[in-house]
């Protein structure tokens, strides 16, 4: 059963991944082999699906199909990179907020705290002027490095809480050092967490892409899901019958969520064997 | 702890006292000075944000009044720079509104949004829309999501657990624009059963009597829904997750093997644990109740704080912006202290570093 | 969308779980679920469809607007910088003008008629008697020199149609005649008292206005000329409810919509089922959602209009190559015009006027043969190709290069407000100079950024519309007067490129003073197209047609091709043309 959800993840995620890496090529050949479906102004825009364009055209005059496959890779690179960068700074500043005392704990909390309270929207209309060249790297760093504040604001507690039960005092008096107290005793029975957290971060970095090439932090006009669903809810395409167009990025989003969160409690069920001591004595 | 015991009763609860008291001190220090520190980094970022108020009456008048003469339009730009105090200094702008948000009563000056109505004023009317149906169903989403998902974690071998899970998965990712427009289209358009929109109906006025207030209920019914639907799957996973990761731990097997009971367990041991994180989770979503979920107002058309934030963001209305800005502040520093304060009631633990 | 039978099942399960959800619903709903469960028939429409209340909806004339971000729903003062929204319905239903323009016909209102004496230094102006307000009070000459008196001390206060008082003298004649006194020769001054597609000078109620603050009154009867008079105004619902008054002055032009309703209509496509339910008459929305909605709604039918603001593209010629006419013709040339009207919400025109022009140009204004010389409205990239070639601009490993030998890159701005065509010229215009070697970058900005960044001059290319009268095109040249040549960085009210040409300043200097109903004048204008056309400060993009879509279920009238703009003061107009459909 556990292999089960594994597979399953790996197969949803492998799936997106080959649309992903060979969808565009594959809709260019067969649907258009002598156009370009995805520069502007190609169609007429607001098509509806037809045999030519299988979810219509969009409002750019771009296929929709077309740009719903090429904007799968970029958006899960802009995904992962943020997603990786904000969990990681995250829990390594949430580890440390939680485990320092004092006033370096203090001043972490006040700086996570501003950071979660300052609206992110006026910063980032502030830099959407100031840096000229946008490509999908910076993006991505942008978003990670506004999302760190609420990962390191839910995993400090935790390691506060978990840095002073018995076992970690045990470990303590057993002579392990820190690092070894954080990576040996802390981090494991928080993985299952930070995954999760992982995960959505991935997927929430996905979408809130969106919001920053609405307001002008476009990568270059990059094709992305996010952009597309933001797109697609200000011209109102379910409003104009596209629903394509709104539920194939919508879905690709929720099947990478859910395939990343099946992989982890997979991997979790087999690597927290205690986990299957505790229900087994139910 | 050999030593304490030894001590008398007294002393340590005197010292104990102390300590608690030095605790909440510093940490309403520590308080306010991150209110006034965001509140500050919040000011200076705004005014650094391209365009002011007057910028964007320019573009609009070139629009809304075609032929309005340039110079005309000069004059109407230098009066409300003036009303709006843009011509000031930048310091002095920043002290003249700190010092009227303390001591005038959070007087924010006129609004642009809604010239000349005090961005208080409009601030104390949105307000109720925001948390009369927002944080209200951001709150019943936390104890509905955290009660299913203290049981998903609790039965977490069961196959239907399985499937409450796959559910809450997807609710969760859905974008929460997706959920309220399903909702509104087929429970508001399609089956009929609620209206799709507005905060009542629109040609009644707010007054105490059972049509108004009916009214109100029926209107509130979706919004609340597609919150609490999106929300609170979050809040299932996330306390799920905890759930686990807690019924893990080896004092939990020690305890089952002294033989308490498994409520007991769940209850005294594992529930207890995993709230606190679900608590600043909570702390941190009601917080971002107003930028996260103002899609929901703008779907649903209630005139609450989030949509106001957006228009004044639209119009560069800084006094507007400001003033929410400072008022979602106060609610998450206050909520953070009320969080950091209570912690400790849950987990005795915390309470031993402090 | 679902079977009947489903959907009256549907409904009594609704009701029952409304019953279920509030223990005791309101009692309105009672009897029908009564009637709907006992009955198998669909429930019949009672005898008179109310709508808001207790409006006959058959009388009511519901307009669903597009509000901006100001939020004033309240207020009714259009001093008010913030109000200048007219989504409330006040600017349209209560505050009539001396004189309405459409399409180039002037139409006497408030005012009859207007005269110059030979030199254009003194203006009479024969005002309309027998007006009352729609409080029942007459409308007096002494209204009107109050309100002129008012708006001239207010002038300081930022309200609109004040300062071009300053330094006039006016005096009454006898009871239906101002004069007013010009410090110089002045041919336009009666253009403040035409409304075009927006507002003008208009009088105020001195009973109503005396004594109070020009910008933070809210009027809050609303109190104006025009035949409506308030019923409600909810800033919760965004909704104002309007009752025809049937004292109006004007029985010939009293409308025919007992009621009005003007409201904020929700999201695109949330509205689009309000629209398919017959829940609005006439309104804004995104037109790509109109063959939906037509489709479900027979009723629904688009009415079209020209925009009055065509669109263009602004050059800052502050920056290299910009500066150079040539290189400015070439990046014309690499412009296709056709495809970017093609993609407009509404299929739009390519005009080489940025005045609207129904379909024929005025050739009083417009040198054709210039047009044609300089070829502003030609796609050509291989003539382009040529003249970057000649002006010098050399192509270095498919790279160009501007004269101080360094790769041309532009940034284009513009803004989405979800026409494809405000946003697909700069991909286009990227693409065709990318095959010519130049860099051109389309870059978004929101739209308060957009207003900030194009007036300081922080651009290379910037969209924008070009807002003139078909009868006086002074606007379209007036912005580029070197005086508005700001350094970057400081607002510009013009044409914010930084053009400068002294040859061009002086034609516009003699354009402002001269009468445009004058051959000299005229001819003024021709010489100042030709320099336009050579020079090309800013290309004309194309002008854009515009739809709005129109219910014909309880009211008809309105058709295609009737010149107005149902946002501005021509809705006054419209009102007059609305008729209930048998």
């Amino acid at each position: 059963m556990k292999n089960a959800r594994i597979l399953i993840g790996v197969v949803m995620l492998a799936v997106i991944l080959a649309v992903a890496l060979i969808g565009p090529s594959v809709v260019d050949r067969v649907l258009f082999p002598d156009e370009s479906p995805t520069s502007r102004g190609s169609y007429r825009p607001y098509q509806l699906a037809s045999t030519a364009h299988p979810i219509g055209t969009d409002g750019d005059g771009r296929d929709g199909l077309a740009v719903f496959v090429s904007s799968i890779t970029p958006s899960l690179a802009i995904g992962l990179i943020a997603g990786l960068i904000s969990t990681s700074l995250g829990v390594a500043l949430g580890f440390f907020a939680g485990y320092a005392e004092g006033r370096l704990d203090t001043l972490l909390r006040i700086l996570i705290d501003m950071v979660l309270v300052i609206p992110t929207l006026p910063l980032l209309l502030m830099l959407a002027v100031y840096i000229e060249r946008w490509d999908l790297y910076k993006l991505a760093l942008i978003l990670g490095l506004f999302g760190w504040a609420f990962v390191a604001r839910v995993i400090r507690p935790q390691v506060q809480s978990l840095r002073e039960r018995s076992y970690v005092d045990l470990a303590r008096l057993s002579g392990e050092n820190t690092p070894e107290i954080i990576f040996l005793e802390l981090l494991p029975p928080l993985l299952p967490y930070i995954v999760y957290v992982l995960s959505l971060a991935v997927v929430g970095a996905m979408l809130a892409e969106a919001g920053l090439q609405i307001i002008g932090l476009g990568a270059g006009g990059l094709p992305t899901l996010g952009f597309m669903i933001a797109k697609g809810f200000r011209e109102g395409v379910i409003g104009v019958g596209l629903l394509g167009q709104m539920f194939l990025p919508a879905g690709a989003l929720i099947v990478v969520f859910l395939s990343l969160n099946l992989i982890n409690t997979g991997l979790d069920q087999i690597f927290n064997p205690r986990l299957q001591t505790t229900i087994e004595g139910r | 702890m050999v030593a304490q015991e030894t001590e008398t009763m007294e002393a340590a609860e005197v010292s104990g006292r102390r300590e608690a008291v030095h605790y909440i001190v510093r940490r309403f220090g520590i308080y306010l000075f991150t209110l006034w520190a965001a509140f500050t980094v919040a000011f200076f970022v705004f005014r650094m944000v391209p365009g002011d108020p007057m910028t964007i009456l320019l573009g609009q008048l070139s629009r809304a009044e075609g032929q309005l003469d340039p110079e005309e339009a000069e004059v109407i730009i230098a009066h409300y720079r003036e009303v709006f105090g843009l011509d000031e200094p930048l310091y002095k702008q920043y002290v003249f509104y700190l010092g009227n948000s303390i001591f005038r009563g959070l007087d924010f000056g006129p609004s642009f949004v809604a010239y000349p109505t005090p961005t208080r004023d409009l601030i104390v009317q949105r307000l109720p829309w925001t948390v009369g149906i927002f944080t209200t169903s951001v709150l019943l989403a936390w104890i509905a999501g955290t009660g299913l998902g203290a049981v998903m974690g609790w039965l977490h071998q069961r196959r239907l657990t399985g499937l409450a899970v796959a559910v809450s998965t997807l609710l969760q990712i859905t974008p929460v624009y997706l959920v309220a427009l399903g909702l509104i289209i087929y429970v508001g358009f399609a089956l009929r059963w609620l209206p799709p929109g507005g905060p009542y109906a629109a040609h009644l006025q707010p007054t105490w009597n059972w049509e108004f207030i009916s009214s109100l209920l029926r209107h509130a019914i979706l919004p609340m829904l597609s919150v609490m639907l999106t929300l609170g799957a979050g809040f299932t996973l996330g306390m799920r997750a905890l759930m686990i990761s807690v019924l893990g731990e080896d004092y939990l097997t020690f305890a089952k093997a002294k033989g308490v009971l498994p409520l007991t367990i769940l209850k005294d041991y594992a529930l207890r644990n995993a709230l606190i994180p679900q608590v600043t989770g909570l702390a941190i979503v009601l917080g971002a109740t107003l930028n996260g979920i103002f899609i929901v107002e703008v779907l649903f058309q209630l005139p609450g704080l989030g949509t106001l934030f957006v228009q004044a963001m639209g119009l560069r209305d800084f006094n507007t912006m400001q003033g929410i800005v400072l008022f979602s502040i106060f609610a998450v520093l206050t909520l953070t202290l009320i969080v950091d304060l209570a912690l400790p009631l849950l987990d005795p633990r915390i309470r031993k570093t402090v | 969308m679902l079977a009947t039978k489903s959907k009256r099942l549907a409904f009594v399960a609704a009701m029952a779980a409304l019953f279920a959800l509030m223990a005791c619903a309101s009692p309105v709903s009672e009897p029908i679920v009564i009637e709907v469960t006992s009955t198998p028939e669909p429930m019949m429409p009672a005898e008179v469809e109310l709508v808001f209340g207790d409006l006959p909806r058959d009388e009511t004339f519901i307009v669903a607007s597009q509000a901006p971000n100001n939020d004033v729903w309240d207020s009714f003062n259009h001093y008010q910088a913030a109000t200048y929204n007219n989504a409330s319905g006040y600017n349209q239903l209560t505050q009539e003008m001396p004189f309405l323009e459409w399409d180039g016909v002037i139409y006497p209102w408030l005012a009859q008629s207007w005269e110059y004496d030979g030199d254009g230094t003194e203006l009479t102006l024969t005002i309309t008697e027998g007006v009352n307000w729609n409080d029942g009070m007459p409308l007096t000459i002494e209204d009107w020199l109050f309100t002129l008196q008012y708006n001239a001390d207010n002038a300081d206060k930022g309200i609109a149609w004040a300062s071009f008082l300053t330094d006039i003298e006016w005096r009454a004649e006898g009871s239906n005649q101002i004069v007013f006194t010009l410090p110089e020769s002045n041919f336009r001054f009666h253009q403040n008292f035409i409304g075009h597609i927006a507002g003008a000078w208009r009088p105020v109620a001195k009973h109503v206005w005396e004594g109070q603050d020009a910008t933070t009154f809210k009027n809050p009867d609303a109190i104006g000329s025009g035949p409506y008079r308030l019923v409600s105004a909810n800033s919760d619902t965004r909704t104002v409810i309007w009752e025809r008054r049937d004292e109006y002055w004007d029985p010939e032009r009293l409308p025919a919509p007992k009621y009005q309703v003007w409201l904020k209509r929700p999201e695109a496509d949330v509205a689009v089922f309000e629209w398919e339910e017959g829940a609005y008459d006439l309104g804004r929305i995104p037109f790509q959602l109109m063959t939906r909605m037509m489709s479900a709604n027979a009723h629904i039918k688009p009415l079209v209009h020209q925009d009055p603001c065509p669109r263009g593209l602004i050059f800052n010629v502050m920056n290299e190559p910009l500066d150079d006419p040539l290189f400015r013709r070439a990046l014309g040339l690499l412009m296709n015009r056709q495809a970017v009207a093609n993609l407009a919400n509404v299929p739009s025109y390519v005009t080489p006027v940025l005045w609207p022009n129904t379909g024929e140009i005025d050739e009083r204004f417009y040198d054709a043969a210039a047009a044609e010389e300089f070829e502003v409205t030609t796609f050509d990239p291989e003539k382009a190709v040529q003249l970057l070639d000649e002006a010098g601009y050399a192509l270095v490993d498919g790279v160009r290069l501007d004269k101080s030998g360094n790769p041309i890159s532009l940034d284009a701005f513009y803004i989405d407000i979800g026409d494809p065509a405000w946003t697909v010229w700069s991909w286009l215009l990227a693409e065709q100079a990318e095959k010519v070697g130049i860099e051109v970058n389309p870059r978004l900005l929101d739209i308060p950024t957009f207003f900030a960044q194009g007036p300081n001059g922080e651009f290379d290319i910037l969209f924008r519309w070009f807002c003139t009268r078909p009868s006086d095109p002074t606007a379209m040249y007036d912005g580029l007067h070197s005086k508005y040549a700001m350094p970057i960085g400081e607002r510009s009210s013009g044409i914010p490129g930084r053009y400068r040409n002294p040859e061009l300043d002086a034609i516009i200097d003699q354009i402002r003073t001269g009468d445009p109903a004058s051959a000299a004048t005229q001819e003024l204008f021709r010489q100042a197209y030709r320099i336009w056309a050579e020079e090309q400060p800013y290309l004309s993009l194309f002008g854009e047609n515009e739809g709005v879509a129109f219910n014909t279920q309880y009211w008809t009238g309105l058709e295609v091709g009737q010149p107005w703009v149902h946002w501005g003061a021509h809705f006054r107009q419209m009102m007059v043309w609305i008729v209930p459909a048998q």
